[in-house]
């Protein structure tokens, strides 16, 4: 792998798995870009959940279904 | 756990778990949407941790949503009674900015980096191992899926920076 990859499994090895921190000055500013990363990869897995159980949601639940299931939960908010 | 597979379980858990959910809240003065809403999030914390820690509680799955969403609606009342409190809402204009920001950068990967988005998601959200994101991706092995998933940390991560920072000077 080149440099700037092995950089990159060092940075990881050290924000997910509590491996030393890496110390040459670049590495600083990756760190931070790169647990940004994780976070936003993070945010992506969970717009994408939410997408899925919307389609679930709608199919158990959406306008014009009147299942037993619906009629149940909305009797609770009368 | 592939698609096919989670749309099963959230199925399931529509069925099991949400018809609770809804009464508890309902009974606390929420409503259908804020129920929907919050379920939909205790799913989201249920299946992060089925992913993370492989733990399965199917025979009490219901339960354990339960909890979850619970200890979410005690957290949004909490909050609600914060935001009422308070006079200065500079703290949530900043908070809102920041998820505009995140929302906006993520909405321009998956337009300019989708690929790489997808593979990152298959490895670090739902945990998928390097032989099956491989096999996925038409990847030729471990090994070369490995080293795509390096580069694909790069390259996002230049993209996340590169916007970041566009944005801060945008909003000053």
């Amino acid at each position: 792998m080149r440099t700037s990859l092995v950089e990159i499994e060092q940075i990881e090895e050290h924000l997910l798995n509590g491996a030393p921190m890496p110390t040459a000055p670049q590495d600083v500013d990756g760190m931070y870009w790169q647990a940004r990363t994780y976070q936003l990869v993070n945010a992506y897995g969970r717009h994408q959940l939410k997408s899925e159980l919307q389609t679930v949601h709608n199919q158990l639940l959406g306008e014009g279904k009147w299942s037993r299931l619906k009629r149940r939960i909305l009797r609770y908010f009368r | 756990m592939n698609a096919a597979e989670r749309e099963q379980l959230f199925k399931r858990l529509y069925v099991e778990a949400f018809p609770g959910v809804a009464r508890y809240i309902a009974r606390r003065g929420g409503t259908f949407e804020a129920a929907t809403d919050i379920f939909q999030d205790a799913v989201i914390v249920y299946y992060e941790q089925l992913t993370g820690k492989g733990v399965s509680n199917k025979g009490r799955e219901e339960a354990y949503v339960f909890g979850i969403a619970r200890h979410l609606w005690s957290r949004h009342l909490r909050q609600q009674q914060k935001e009422a409190s308070l006079g200065d809402v500079a703290p949530y204009e900043a908070k809102e900015q920041s998820q505009k920001e995140q929302h906006n950068i993520l909405h321009y990967i998956s337009e300019t980096g989708k690929r790489c988005l997808d593979l990152l998601h298959a490895f670090y959200y739902d945990k998928k191992n390097m032989k099956d994101i491989a096999t996925e991706f038409g990847l030729s092995g471990e090994r070369s899926a490995t080293v795509q998933k390096y580069k694909c940390l790069e390259k996002v991560r230049d993209m996340v920076k590169e916007k970041a920072l566009v944005y801060e000077d945008f909003a000053g």
